[in-house]
């Protein structure tokens, strides 16, 4: 009986394992894509309002949080975290973007290149003039677009393959048990 | 009373009754125009106690670098809440200007402090600012400006940015209310009815703070006021909330151009008075006499330091006409916010 359990367990195990993989992939686009969501709007507001950063921040972490699922939501939290920052520290946009990025987005399947793309607002947020704001978020759209795209594929292929890997490791585990 | 005591009596009186029959004469041939009413200095920034002293400055000192910070905290409170001024040079030191004093602050400051100072200043947002720094100041939250020296890029004959900052000058803008009371007289007639006033002075004596100051006491009379506040400086918006204390009828048009925002109120919001800010052009001239012939009054402030520095501005044709009512002079001795002349328009 508890061979049975212990054979249970592994293959659950395997399979669980493959499948959080392939989710991890899954929410790698997710969170590219809700980054890219966040630039767009922060480039409307810039570009209909012309508002300072910090008024742009606290109105979109607001709506970030009521379209997501509320504190778990990333561009909310990446929001009030610069905010918090700008308003207790009072440092310069460029290192409170960067390391809000690093907070939100260090736990979660994200990959180097990603994070370092994010990162990449930070050097440009608020310090041009109109007309280089769009270019940049322009420019960066682009390379999140080759990340989104990238990610798709990942997910699509690797998905699938991690998802059977697990269920064939748990299988293999659970034959060679009996 | 003897008939000799009468008589000396009744002589006595005679000068005041000249000066009397003289006074409604002039007023009544239309020779009050150099008529000075008052030259008596009044002073409309009381001392403390007697008004309330609001300082929003405050935010400001957080924006400069830690060394200049702990100094200026290291100042004693009253002489930090009545800092006018802070002047900031590239390669030199901080100046602060406070209670007519200029103290000059230790250690110089870098191009990099500057570059830093103005990004905070902005919120780090230099698009929001971009078309002011064009103009050479920025208002920031609060309605202090803040001006810019450095090298101006010229594009197609207008200025497009000025870069290599030089140097800033940081003015504080005060709310002290009550600064207007003794002004009120000549704003509001004795039937309630409301007048043009035009108040000028050089820059630093307290025009925009005389102005909010008015925009508050006609509000509380109940008067629908409109604010064209072209700099945001008069009512310090920011994010659609005033950092003053205003009544309830206080509509603010932030950031418009007079000439324009003028008009617009007065489509818009029925205001019974409009108050803007330094007019100096002929289209503002122009807004200026369009208000008063809707049956809206006006109080604007103007540059100037005396009536014949009128003549060399864009808003002489509105003083020939006798478009203001009262102009009221103000100067910066003993202290800015004095009253030096009122005239007749």
């Amino acid at each position: 009986m508890v061979k049975l359990i212990g054979i249970i367990l592994a293959f659950a195990g395997c399979t669980a394992v493959g499948f959080l993989k392939a989710s991890d992939l899954r929410q790698r686009e997710k969170l590219l894509l809700d980054f890219k969501d966040l630039l767009l709007h922060i480039s409307t507001e810039i570009s209909y309002f012309k508002e300072p950063l910090p008024q742009i921040f606290d109105r979109l972490s607001v709506e970030c949080c009521k379209e997501g699922s509320g504190s778990d939501n990333e561009t909310g939290l990446l929001l009030r975290n610069c905010l918090t920052a700008y308003r207790t520290e009072g440092v310069d946009m460029d290192r409170l973007w960067k390391n809000a990025v690093d907070f939100v987005y260090e736990d979660l399947p994200v990959t180097q290149r990603d994070m370092d793309i994010m990162k990449k607002c930070g050097d440009f947020l608020g310090q041009s003039d109109f007309a280089g704001q769009q270019e940049h978020f322009l420019m960066l759209n682009h390379q999140l677009d080759r990340q989104i795209e990238q990610a798709a594929r990942a997910a699509d292929t690797k998905g699938k393959m991690y998802s059977r890997l697990g269920i064939s490791a748990g299988a293999v585990l659970a034959i060679v048990l009996i | 009373m003897s008939d000799d005591d009468r008589v000396l009596f009744y002589c006595r009186k005679i000068p005041a009754v000249i000066f009397l029959q003289a006074v409604a004469l002039i007023y009544l041939c239309g020779y009050d125009k150099k008529f000075i009413i008052s030259a008596c200095p009044i002073h409309i920034v009381l001392e403390k106690g007697q008004v309330l002293l609001m300082n929003h400055f405050e935010k400001v000192f957080q924006c400069f670098p830690g060394s200049v910070r702990e100094e200026i905290g290291a100042l004693p409170p009253g002489m930090r809440e009545s800092i006018e001024e802070i002047r900031v040079y590239r390669g030199r030191e901080v100046q602060l200007f406070a209670g007519g004093k200029r103290i000059s602050l230790k250690g110089k400051t870098s191009g990099q402090d500057i570059n830093n100072l103005l990004n905070n200043l902005m919120k780090f947002s230099y698009y929001a600012y971009e078309e002011d720094i064009a103009r050479g100041f920025i208002t920031i939250d609060g309605g202090h400006r803040v001006g810019i020296c450095g090298k101006a890029v010229v594009d197609d004959g207008r200025v497009s940015l000025i870069r290599d900052v030089s140097s800033l000058n940081i003015r504080c803008s005060k709310e002290i209310l009550g600064c207007s009371d003794s002004i009120m007289k000549y704003v509001v007639g004795p039937w309630g009815e409301l007048r043009n006033l035009l108040v000028v002075s050089p820059p630093a004596c307290g025009k925009t703070t005389l102005l909010r100051d008015l925009a508050r006491n006609l509000s509380l009379l109940g008067y629908k006021v409109g604010i064209c506040d072209e700099r945001s400086e008069i009512a310090g918006m920011s994010a659609g909330v005033s950092h003053y204390t205003f009544g309830t009828m206080v509509d603010v048009l932030d950031g418009c151009p007079k000439a324009e925002g003028m008009c617009m109120m007065i489509r818009s919001m029925s205001p019974q008075i409009i108050i803007t800010d330094e007019i100096s052009t002929e289209e503002d001239a122009a807004a200026v006499r369009s208000c008063a012939g809707s049956g809206v009054s006006v109080i604007a402030s103007a540059h100037g330091s005396s009536f014949e520095d009128m003549k060399k501005t864009g808003v002489w044709s509105l003083l020939e006409n006798h478009i203001f009512d009262y102009l009221i002079f103000l100067i910066n001795q003993p202290r800015a916010g004095t009253v030096g002349e009122v005239r007749c328009g």
